[in-house]
């Protein structure tokens, strides 16, 4: 009997332990995605007007709503835009200033620094390189004599303008996480490795990249989750301009539930992106982490 | 013939391997240019003035010495002596910052690690975690491009050899110490490189599984016909395994010898306190009327009177311990501390502390006093200041009791009273199966 109530106690204790962050991610995470499930089979009740249960009616609606399909490309491009770009950019960048360089301490410092901006003030800083007349880019395109481009306003070109912009933004973030990562692999396999006259791109192949592949998966999945989650430069740049042509699925999102009020619509789009994510990220889960060898 | 079987004796069955070597090492070592050698010059590596510096401080000082082919070359020494480095210099993971490094007559000293002809085995032992055993070993013939069907027969030649062949898809992970360590070994062992660097390859073994990867090590070595440059700060594996073992200290040789030479003549007080364990006692000598004494022990003189104020050297295994009525130098006991084969009983004599190694269980009492004698050749000689050796012999101990060297008056009272006490105390009744 009073082991059993000293087990209860335990149970108890652990419990109020749990306590903080299960009423924190209840709040904020599980009870939001469950209103938010329940939210997408109504109708919006105007003028006070009870909302009105529809079924699937919304997602009928969002199969045939072709600037959900529009979006829905946009955002796959800025994903396969910017994802590999960054994760390569990061590990280049990552080797680099792992490697024995001057200044080293100051070279990781410059590459860092774009993380630390808010994307909204990184934003603002690019708006001054991409303004047609006064920006920075096509200043130096008139030095060389060349026409300028309209980097925001033009449709064909204002999706990779923001892709850019958000590599630059990204790689430096995932650098932390490689440079990390290399600096656990120990130095003797190196000098293994060179003992046998093996060539450096050889050993990176080898050696380097597989011994990465942890952080590899493990940026991957939040590159991806950045993908589709941080909006805000669009705010800044672009709103989803010119002609949806930079509209991402967040941003069709935020404007759905507060330019136009249909904040049901709103919930099946999110609803929707939850599943796309949790599908993916399960693929790539089991997928690559049968590949990858934790140490 | 005392003092090497002695050593190993009590070790166990390292002795013959050992006395093995000391019949081969002869020939190579002693004359290195010798012509016969020329067929393996290859294998031939030399070092003239080597240094690494870093700033101010000189990690290695202007070290130089000769290699044959064949050979098993030991660089012992305390942790921070340069060892290590030195190892490193000739691998070329580090540049040498002054000096000339050679492998098979031609100059390496700034040649890449991967052109040297050479294969390392590392303390850690540097294998690839996300690689097979398999994948593990053929690493290097990847990378220099060895047809895959080359591969696959030096693959099952070498993992032969090292027994390996069982574990050959397993990972690193999934291996004991031991079995990791062959792994290693068998990556340096299928590059087919002559020589062979090792870099304290046992020290992150258990103590009985170091034993047979010493044993394993060696055989193979011979078997194959490497050179072989080993690092470690082990004296057990410098002593038996070892061709030839160069000590350091602080960047520089102490001494380049067979193991025995080291043992048996040790060339500085710090090469004699480093080999031997307990390690080689050392005992201040002063001045009296009839030549150096031990200090603080008068009554009976050691050696001539040239060695006062310097070190007197005596390995524990040397001294005989006699009864009180003996000739020899008196001497008390402190306590002993058995160990199996053999105890190590501590003596005071005068102001100094020594230490015998005496086989068995030598029933002795605190307290009780005994003489102790040694051979001539035993008693070493150190310069105090420098700690270099002298050229001095030592008196012979074992000469009938009452010559020159006793103090008249002292010697007689005391004789009898040691009498009367060792009659009651058995102490040196052991004595006779001591040491020789």
């Amino acid at each position: 009997m009073l082991i059993h109530n000293a087990d209860r106690r335990m149970q108890i204790y652990g419990a109020l332990l749990l306590l903080p962050a299960a009423v924190l991610l209840g709040t904020f995470a599980y009870l939001p995605t469950v209103a938010t499930l329940i939210n997408s089979f109504f109708l919006p009740g105007f003028r006070g007007a009870p909302p009105e249960f529809v079924g699937l009616e919304n997602y009928a609606m969002l199969v045939e709503d072709r600037t959900f399909w529009r979006v829905a490309r946009n955002n796959l491009i800025y994903a396969f835009g910017t994802i590999p770009t960054s994760i390569a950019l990061a590990l280049g960048m990552a080797l680099f200033v792992n490697a024995r360089l001057p200044g080293r301490g100051f070279v990781r410092m410059a590459y860092f620094t774009p993380t630390i901006l808010p994307m909204i003030a990184a934003a603002n800083i690019w708006m001054f390189f991409y303004a047609p007349q006064i920006g920075l880019f096509n200043k130096l395109l008139g030095a060389l004599g060349l026409s300028g481009v309209n980097w925001l306003g033009d449709p064909s070109v204002a999706l990779t303008s923001v892709i850019v912009m958000t590599v630059w933004k990204e790689a430096g973030f995932f650098m932390i996480f490689y440079l990390a990562a290399l600096q656990s692999i120990p130095p003797e396999l190196k000098e293994a490795s060179d003992l046998e006259g093996t060539s450096r791109w050889s050993f990176f192949w080898r050696v380097t990249f597989p011994l990465l592949m942890p952080t590899t998966l493990f940026v991957l999945i939040n590159a991806l989750i950045n993908a589709v989650r941080v909006v805000d430069h669009l705010f800044i740049l672009t709103k989803g301009g010119p002609n949806n042509a930079t509209n991402l699925l967040l941003y069709y999102v935020y404007e759905n539930a507060f330019s136009f009020f249909d904040r049901t619509y709103a919930a099946t789009i999110t609803v929707v992106i939850l599943l796309v994510l949790a599908v993916v990220a399960t693929l790539k889960f089991t997928v690559i982490d049968r590949r990858t060898h934790y140490q | 013939m005392t003092a090497m079987p002695r050593l190993h004796g009590q070790r166990g069955s390292s002795m013959n391997p050992d006395n093995n070597n000391q019949g081969q090492d002869q020939g190579p070592q002693r004359q290195p240019s010798a012509p016969h050698a020329t067929m393996r010059d290859h294998q031939r590596i030399r070092l003239e003035a080597v240094s690494k510096r870093w700033g101010d401080t000189a990690a290695v000082d202007a070290i130089g010495f000769d290699v044959a082919p064949g050979e098993f070359v030991i660089l012992l020494g305390p942790s921070g002596c340069g060892k290590s480095t030195t190892l490193r210099m000739i691998a070329g993971l580090e540049q040498a910052s002054s000096g000339r490094i050679e492998i098979g007559g031609r100059d390496v000293t700034h040649l890449p690690p991967g052109d040297r002809g050479i294969s390392m085995v590392f303390q850690s032992y540097a294998l690839f975690p996300h690689l097979s055993v398999a994948d593990n070993i053929v690493f290097g013939l990847r990378s220099r491009k060895v047809p895959k069907a080359e591969r696959r027969e030096r693959l099952a030649r070498v993992a032969q050899l090292v027994d390996l062949e069982a574990y050959l898809e397993r990972k690193p992970a999934q291996l004991s110490g031991g079995q990791r360590q062959r792994v290693a070994l068998a990556r340096a062992i299928i590059s087919e490189h002559p020589i062979c660097l090792m870099d304290e390859p046992l020290s992150n073994l258990d103590a009985r599984l170091r034993g047979e990867m010493r044993r394993e090590i060696k055989a193979l070595q011979q078997r194959l016909g490497m050179t072989v440059i080993y690092v470690t700060h082990d004296q057990v594996e410098a002593m038996s395994m070892g061709d030839r073992v160069i000590l350091m200290q602080d960047g520089r040789i102490v001494q380049d010898a067979t193991p025995s030479e080291l043992y048996e003549r040790p060339a500085s007080a710090f090469a004699a306190g480093f080999i031997g364990s307990p390690a080689m006692n050392l005992v201040t000598l002063s001045a009296a009327a009839d030549g150096a004494v031990i200090d603080g022990e008068p009554r009976c003189s050691v050696a001539p009177h040239e060695a006062k104020g310097h070190w007197l050297g005596l390995r524990p295994e040397e001294i005989r311990l006699l009864p009180a009525d003996a000739p020899g130098v008196p001497a008390e006991v402190i306590d002993a501390e058995y160990l199996g084969a053999d105890s190590i009983v501590r003596l005071k004599v005068g102001s100094q502390q020594l230490r015998a190694r005496l086989d068995g269980r030598p029933s002795l009492a605190a307290g009780s006093p005994c003489r102790l004698q040694w051979r001539r050749e035993a008693a070493h000689f150190f310069d105090a200041g420098d700690g270099q050796r002298l050229a001095i012999a030592g008196h012979d101990l074992a000469a009938p009791p009452g010559r020159h060297r006793f103090e008249p008056g002292l010697a007689g009272a005391s004789t009898q009273e040691r009498e009367a006490r060792a009659s009651s105390h058995p102490a040196g009744n052991d004595s006779s199966g001591v040491n020789r």
